[in-house]
Parts: structure tokens; sequence; C-alpha cells
């Protein structure tokens, strides 16, 4: 079944990549070489914007092609089928070999396609949202680019090809946050974007070194292979496979924002908002799930770390909620949506659903992705204002961006039969019903987490939703009459994902409706592992009533509050908790506290290294240094050197004297050579005219040899063992040297 | 004709002579009693040069070199000559305790 | 004892006492004389050495040319050596005779190695005609050319080095400016000794 060299991936691979030369380099440079008004067309928006959107969108149907055509669904229990590409070779060290190989299976096709498909849309949707942007070119190549790197990443078949991939959406999403660079502010939330998250790619590379120093392999067959391998032994105090998924989860953790490293995220609204619904939303944050249930049977067999990725994940949905209530940018308030939903993620795969998990995905890139086009749609509208507090009423001037708006935002609060719907509930399903025996109460947790932050969701987006179009407009009067909806390139796109998030939840329909089969789940079955649960359809009911209810809660709140605009209620509200608003509104002042504890100690550091390490060792004591030292040589030397003729004279001869003592040394060299029996052969290989020697072999004080000429002997000892033979030599002047040699002689040889 | 005396003689008599040359050459403090004790150390290379010529006598090497070593002995002593003139000219003086020109001042 | 061997010890006592007055004599002409006893005490050794061609040679151009030349050279500057000169001090002095006595010491043992030497001589050994038919022969005929062109240049050199003492109007100054440094150096009494 296994094919290797299913040309169709490298198609999927390489036509995003097409796209970004293409429109990096190769139009311009030919538009050049072709004259003036060739290049203007080239160059135009129209001609870059279709290369653009063309290439991704040609991967997609490949991509589809390849899923529908060539992947067959199989039965429950048999193996997971699957297409690869090799490329080359690409590291061959002692015994570890890696491929750049591309491979695809149920989980990375669903990946493929989400990631293909949305981008698709998103690059139609920036061809109207850049329309006006000088820069478009470089705009479109850097996001094929990005999808190349992600495509790449999804579809690599071990894990340096996915760190590739990893790296490089990171460097394209610093390339396309910091896109308005001129403003500093947004260069360096770039910068700041790709800093966190390279700390957690420090982590991700120790992992991938730690599974392949103990396993020896680095690619996912082969580490399901040897996974045995990593159960033995200690590293740190801890097993092996342990602080692999621990290390891996640290890499999550910076590339798809969660606590610790999730700072970056909100900053990153600086960039064009579909890079935001592309990278931040829908595919590049999403990796980090990806790669845990690609190595679900990793995580299967480390329950410590599961409970870990359960608890951080909960930990993160609430935390980002909670932030999400007092923010007032609209993007901002997707931003920690985004976070918080990552979240939901992250807890199902660290109970085990990682099928759940995967499906949440798949909606949260349709609803949140349509959430932020829309933001974008209203942002345009507004002209380029984002502050929710200035906008209100808008559901009668944009029309189309509303209706989607709020499908979106049913879809994300858990609305029945939306699509956050199903895939939400599954999550909570499976967190309360894990049979987690290594500590049982870490999914339990997790679930009142979960449920508790449902009924968050559905306030702040809400909140968000009513603020925004409902109630009367709050912002400057002469903006009023210019609001107008968008132009049909940015509809579309919006129209197209608001009906994905609506109707993309059947796929994972849940069995207890008796309605489908989950078709999602069983497609993934048998790629991902699953926790086993407990409990039965009772319960399942029980659970998603639950949770319906709290998302009602919040609703309903929301619209209290809101629901006309902001109330008197609500400003009565934040004006009795003044100081906790702040806190609230303030993020937790989580930046300011990393900035005292981390990035001042590493400022001192920098500041040491520079003024003493680099100014002062280097500078004055290395370098400056060694040419004082080479001064004072020149000076001390240049005290010889005192003109009076005489002192010379008599510096030569007492050169001349130590010369003539040297050459007047005998020079005793002494070849000895261990024959048979004893027998040892003595030669002095300086024949110098002149010289006399004399022997002494066994060491015995009497020289048996005296001043003979002769410089070749033998002789024979009587027995084994340690002698010491002394040689004498005189050169005709008359000096003598002596020398020893030891003779050991072993007659067992 | 000789019979008595050997080689060694004539050795040690070269290297009697040498070595006054060299004492002369680094006590002396005039410029031409230097060059004066250049010529005696000469000349006992040159004595030398006969006298292991004269104690292996299958070809006449030894007096042939001895014989050019006068002619550039010769020479050289005139250049020297020359220069301590010059010398003398320019600074005034042949005593090489006072001679510091070539001095490294830098 | 053969007459040969007093000659020999004769000849050498002379050149080793000459030597030695070159190297202690206060006066330069002294020095100078002492050279041409010297080149004459060698030239007899020569003779007994069988090396008549090189006998002669020496007297004529080392003690006749160059003995002459330092003689010249000296008278040439008289003015130098107007200052009394007290000779090496005390520990240059023995510094001295131990180097002697150390180098001949280095020297001095050659006398273990060679003891084979050979007392018979062939006929017309040493002649000028056997040393004249040595030197034009193609053993030794370059060396013997490249000396003469040697002897060329070191004659040309000579007469380029002395240049021409012109008494213009800035040598003058020149001269009265030396003239007023060796009156300076004059009265320091030569206590510089080394």
């Amino acid at each position: 079944m296994p094919e290797d060299k299913y040309y169709p991936l490298a198609f999927v691979v390489g036509l995003p990549l097409l796209g970004a030369i293409l429109n990096g380099f190769v139009l311009d440079w030919l538009g050049r070489l072709l004259g003036k008004k060739v290049h203007k067309i080239l160059v135009s928006r129209v001609v870059v914007g279709t290369v653009a959107v063309l290439s991704v969108f040609l991967s997609f149907v490949v991509a589809l092609y390849a899923v529908v055509w060539h992947l067959p669904l199989v039965k429950e229990g048999e193996e997971a089928p699957w297409l690869s590409f090799t490329l080359w070779n690409w590291i061959k060290v002692g015994g570890l070999s890696i491929d750049l190989k591309l491979f695809l299976d149920p989980l990375s096709a669903v990946m493929v396609l989400v990631v293909t498909g949305v981008s698709s849309v998103i690059h139609f949707y920036s061809t109207g949202y850049m329309a006006h942007d000088p820069s478009h070119r470089r705009y479109f190549a850097f996001l094929n680019l990005f999808v190349f790197f992600m495509v790449l990443l999804v579809l690599g078949d071990s894990l340096p090809v996915m760190f590739i991939g990893w790296e490089g959406v990171g460097l394209c999403s610093y390339l396309l946050i910091g896109f308005w660079y001129e403003d500093k502010a947004k260069a360096q939330a770039g910068k700041k974007a790709f800093v966190v998250n390279r700390i957690g790619d420090f982590g991700f590379l120790l992992g991938i070194f730690l599974i392949g120093t103990v396993t020896g392999k680095v690619d996912f067959h082969g580490i399901k292979e040897n996974l045995g391998m990593l159960g033995s032994g200690e590293v740190l105090g801890i097993s092996p496979i342990t602080l692999a998924c621990l290390l891996l989860f640290l890499g999550a953790t910076g590339k798809s924002a969660q606590i610790p490293l999730y700072i970056w995220l909100p900053d990153a609204m600086a960039g064009p908002t579909p890079v935001s619904a592309l990278i931040h939303a829908a595919t590049m944050v999403t990796a980090g799930v990806y790669m845990i249930a690609r190595l679900n049977f990793l995580y299967m067999a480390s329950p410590p770390a599961m409970a870990v990725v359960a608890l951080v994940g909960a930990g993160t949905a609430i935390l980002a909620a909670t932030i999400g209530f007092a923010q007032n940018d609209i993007k901002k308030v997707l931003a920690y949506s985004t976070i918080s939903q990552l979240g939901y993620m992250f807890m199902a795969v660290g109970v085990g659903a990682f099928a759940a998990g995967i499906f949440h995905l798949m909606t949260h890139a349709f609803f949140k992705a349509c959430l932020f086009l829309g933001a974008g749609c209203v942002i345009h509208a507004m002209h380029e204002r984002q502050d929710i507090q200035e906008m209100g009423g808008l559901r009668k001037k944009l029309p189309h961006t509303h209706w989607t708006f709020l499908v979106s935002v049913l879809a994300i609060s858990g609305a029945p039969f939306f699509s956050g719907f199903f895939s939400k509930d599954e999550i909570l399903w499976r967190a309360f019903s894990a049979n987690f025996q290594y500590a049982p109460w870490v999914p339990k947790v997790a679930w009142i987490l979960g449920v508790i932050g449902a009924g968050m969701t559905a306030f702040y987006m809400f909140r968000l939703y009513f603020l925004t179009f409902a109630g009367k407009f709050r912002g400057p009067g002469e903006l009023s009459n210019k609001i107008h909806e968008p132009s049909y390139l940015m509809i579309i796109p919006i129209m197209i994902l608001g009906v994905l998030a609506v109707i993309g939840g059947f796929v994972g329909m849940p069995h207890t409706f008796h309605l489908f089969p989950n078709y999602f789940e069983h497609y993934l079955e048998p790629v991902l592992a699953q926790m086993p649960s407990q409990g039965g359809t009772a319960e399942e009911w029980g659970v998603m009533g639950l949770g319906l209810g709290t998302a009602l809660l919040g609703f309903s709140v929301a619209w209290i509050l809101y629901g006309r605009g902001p109330s008197l209620a609500i400003i009565k509200i934040t004006g009795t908790i003044p100081k906790l608003y702040k806190i609230v509104a303030g993020k937790f002042f989580v930046d300011e506290i990393y900035g005292i504890l981390v990035v001042r100690p590493i400022g001192w550091l920098a500041a040491f290294s520079h003024r003493v390490v680099d100014r002062f060792i280097i500078d004055k004591i290395m370098v400056e240094g060694s040419a004082w030292i080479a001064g004072v040589c020149g000076w001390l030397l240049r005290k010889v050197q005192n003109g009076i003729i005489h002192r010379y004279a008599w510096v030569m001869a007492f050169g001349l004297t130590v010369f003539i003592y040297i050459a007047a040394r005998p020079m005793p060299d002494i070849d000895v050579s261990v024959g048979q029996d004893g027998l040892v052969e003595f030669s002095n290989m300086h024949k110098h005219a002149g010289y006399l020697m004399s022997w002494d072999f066994d060491g015995d004080g009497k020289f048996e040899v005296i001043w003979s000429e002769k410089n070749n002997f033998k002789y024979k000892y009587p027995k084994s063992g340690k002698w010491v033979a002394k040689m004498r030599v005189r050169s005709p002047w008359g000096f003598e040297r002596e020398k020893k040699i030891n003779v050991v002689i072993d007659t067992k040889k | 004709m000789l019979n008595e005396i050997s080689i060694n003689h004539c050795l040690i008599l070269s290297g009697i002579l040498f070595s006054i040359g060299v004492a002369g050459f680094l006590t002396r403090r005039n410029l031409i009693a230097v060059l004066m004790c250049i010529e005696i150390m000469l000349n006992s290379a040159n004595l030398l040069l006969v006298s292991y010529n004269r104690f292996n006598p299958s070809n006449h090497a030894g007096q042939i070199f001895a014989l050019l070593s006068i002619v550039i002995a010769a020479g050289e002593a005139a250049i020297g000559l020359v220069i301590a003139i010059n010398a003398f000219r320019l600074l005034g003086t042949i005593r090489t305790d006072e001679i510091k020109e070539m001095k490294d001042d830098a | 004892m053969k007459l040969t061997t007093i000659i020999f010890y004769l000849l050498s006592i002379i050149s080793v006492f000459s030597a030695l007055i070159v190297v202690t004599a206060r006066s330069p002409m002294r020095s100078a004389l002492g050279l041409m006893f010297t080149f004459l005490g060698l030239a007899g050794i020569y003779v007994l050495l069988h090396a008549h061609l090189l006998a002669v040679v020496q007297i004529l151009v080392y003690a006749g040319g160059v003995t002459v030349l330092f003689a010249f050279v000296i008278l040439m500057i008289r003015h130098g050596e107007q200052i009394s000169y007290s000779g090496p001090f005390m520990p240059v002095r023995v510094l001295s005779v131990l180097t002697v006595l150390y180098l001949v010491y280095l020297v001095g043992p050659i006398y273990l190695e060679v003891q084979r030497v050979k007392n018979a001589l062939p006929a017309g050994f040493g002649t000028a005609r056997a040393l004249g038919e040595s030197l034009f022969s193609s053993k030794h005929i370059i060396a013997f050319e490249a000396v003469g062109i040697l002897l060329l240049v070191t004659m040309v050199a000579s007469i380029a080095l002395i240049g021409r003492h012109r008494k213009t109007k800035e040598n003058q100054k020149e001269e009265e400016k030396l003239e007023n440094r060796v009156e300076k150096v004059i009265p320091d009494g030569g206590n510089t000794d080394a």
C-alpha cells in the first residue's frame, strides 16, 4: 500500500512555494527583462493576486484529489493507509538517516485540506483587503511562503522535517506581523512573536534530540516502532518519554500560544487582518495541537505529560477568556478567544481525545477565520478604527458582514447544531468521561474549567457582537455616513466560511444523536489512539445539557449588559471594582511581569557582555594588550641596539662561543632493537668523526667496551627483566656525555 | 724536511694566533687596530690551510685557497680602511665607543 | 733537535709576540709595526711548510702592501688619536686573557684526531710552477678569475667610497663644524673605557 513516489504530494507542497517565488522574484525580474510595459502588467495587483490565490487553490485541489481518490477508508482495526513521497536523503550521520519525506495519512489529510482550503479563501479575501497597499507583492509572496511551510509541517514524515515547517511558519509569522515595518510598534510585535516562538523551539529541538538519541529514529513510524526504548532509564530524574513529551509541549506552547508563551499572540494583531485570520487563527497556531496528535502514541505512553497538557490547556482557556472580558480592540478580543479555544484543543489531546481535538481545530478554523475576516470588513468600513467602544449599530450598515459574524459567534459559543457545538461538546464529554488511571482528578478538573470557560466564551463573544453590531453607532459623527460594505472580493470569502461554520460540524456528530455516524472520528481512528472513556449515554446527554446551559447563561448575561450597547449596569459594575477591572484589562500584567523577570536580566547580561566582555576584555586587554606587549618587547630589544660597535663585537663573540660549545657537545643517540632470545642490538646512528664511545651493557658500572669507535654492538642478556645500559660518548674536544638506556627483555615472547 | 714538527704544532700556533686576534678585536677601541686584529685572524686561517695541505699533499688546494684568501683579505683591508677614513671625516673620531650613529633612538 | 725545528720555534715566537704587540700597543703605529713582523714570521713558516709561492706572495702583499696601507691611514687620522689612551681597564684585560685561553682550549684537542699524516712529499710540491699549473688548470681557474674580478671591484669601490674632498662653501662650514667637534672631543680625556 505505501507508495513512495506519490507525486501529487510534491505538488501540494511545491505549488505554494512556486507562488512565493514567482511573486517574490520571478515576476519582478521577468518584467524588468521584458520592458516597462510588461513589467507593469506583471507586477500589477491582478496578476500577483491571481498567482497567489491560484497557487494555493490548486494545491488544495491536488490535495483533495489525493485524499479522495487515493486514500482509502479503512475498516475498524486495520492499519492506517498512507502515501508518501521522498524528496531526497537529507542527513546521514552515523546510524541516523533522515529523509526529506512527505507523507499523507488520514490525520495529515484532514490538516492539509483545512490548511489549503482556508488559505485559498483567505488569499482571495486578501486581494480585496490589501487592494490599496503598495507592498502587495511582498505580502502575497510571504503569505504563499507561509502556506508552503505550513503544508511542509503537516505533511512531514519525521520530526526534523516538521521542524523545518515549524521554523518556517514562525519566520513567515514574523515577516507578516511586522509587515508594516515602518511603524516601530508593529515591527516590535513581529520581533516579540519570533523571539517567544524561539524559546518554544528550543524545547522542541531538545525533545527531538532526546528522542533521536534514545531511540535512534526521528521519523514518526520509526519512533512508534522503537517506543519501548524511551520507557526505560532516567534523564534528570524523569523518565525519558515524559521528558521528551514535555519538551515538545514547550515548543507547542510557544507556537500555539499557551501558558506561559502566549504573550505574542495579542501583539501579533498588529499585522494585516487576513494574516491574523490565517496564521493566528486557522493554521499556524494549530501546529502544536497537530504535533501532539501526530505523536499520540508517545503521549499516551506518558500519563504525567498528558496531565500537564490537559491542565495547561484548561488553564489557558480560562485565563484567556477572563482577559477577553475587558478588551476593547476587536482584534484583541478575537486573539484572546483564539488562545482560549486553543486551550480547549490542548485540553482535548491532554485527556486522550485526539480526534476531538483535531475536530475542534477544524471547526475553529472555520468560524475563527470567518470572525477575523469579518472583523477585517468592519475595520475596513470603519476606516481602520478598531475600538469596539466606538462601534455599534453596524448591523444595518454591513448586512453581509453582520450575518456571517453572528453565525460564527453562535458557532464559537456552542449554539446547538452549529459546528462549534459538536466539537466543543465532544471535548467536554471526553474530559468528563476519561478513564485516566494515573490521576483521575485531572480530567475532572479540566472538565470543570472547560465548562466554566464555555460560559465565559459565550459571554465575551456576545459582548463583542453586541458592542459592534447592535445598538446605536457610538463613533464620530462624520464617519457614520462613510460606512459601507466592502467589495465582493471580501464578502464572498466570509460567506463561504460562514456556511462552513454552520454545517462543518455535521461530519463529527457524536453517535449519541443516532443521526449520522461520527465520520470524523472513524476516519481518524486508525491513526489516533484514544483514551478509554467510561460513562453511558445518559451521562453524555447530561454533560451536553450542562455545557449548553452555561453557554446560555453567558449569552444572557451578555445580552443584559450589552444588548443595546453598553448599558448603565455594566458601567456601574466596572465602577465598583475599578482595581480588578484594571488588572483584567491590563491582561493581568503578564507582559510586564515577564519584562521584569526575564527581559531586564537579559538586558543586564547584554549590557555586561558589551561593556565588560566586548569593550574591556576583548578590545582593551586582548587587542590593545597584545599591541602593548609587542611594544614592550620592541622597547626591550631596542635597548640592545645602542650603537656601540664595541658592544656588538662582544655579543658576537659570545654568540660564537655558545655555538661552538653546542657544536662541541657529543650527541649520544642510541637505537635499541630487541631481537629474539634476549639478543639486543645497539647502534649509534650519529656517526660523528672522532667520537669515541664506551658501553656498559649490563648496568654493573663496569664498561665492557672502552673508547672504541665502533658504533654497532650486539649483546646477549642472560635473563629477562629490566636492564639499564649506559653509553658514554666523547667528542674530539674532550667533552663527554652519558646516556642511560632502558632495556626490557621478555623471554616469554 | 720537517720531521719533528708535526701538524699539531702548526695547529696550535694557528690557534694561538687566532685567539690573540679575537682578543684584540674585542678589546681595542681604535678602529684601525680592530682592523689589524682581523688581519691577524685571517692569517691564522691561512696558516691552517697551508699546514693541512703540507700534510695531505695530494693536491695543492690548500695553498691555492690560501693564495686567494690573501687577495681577498687585502681587498677587505682596503675597503675597511676607506670606511674608517670616511667615518673619521664624518664623525671626527675613530674610537668605537664613541661612534653611536647606529643607535636605535626611536 | 734539528735546525728546522729551532727555526720553526723561533719564527712562531716572533709571530706570537708581534701579535701580542698588535693587541696591546698604545699607539696604532706600534700596532702596525707588530703586524708587519707577524706577517714576516708567518711567511717564514710558509717556507718551512713548502709553500714557496705563498711565502713570497705573503711578503709582497701583506708585509709590503697591507702594512703600508695601514701605516698611511694611521698617519692620515692622527687627529683622532691625540687623546691619551689608557688602554682597557683591568676586568677587560682579564677577560681577554681568559677568552684567549678558552679558545685555545677549545681548539687545542684537535690533535687527538689528526694523527694520520704523511710526511712524504711529491716532488715539486709548493713550487711556483706546480702551484701555477694547479691554479690555471680547470680545477681552480674559475675561482682565480673570480677573485680577479673581485679585486677589480674592490679597487673601484675604494676609490668611489673615498669621495672627493671639495672645498665649497658648504663644505667649509662643515669642516669648521668638524674641527669644533674634534676640539670638543679632545678635552674629554677619553675616560669612556669599554
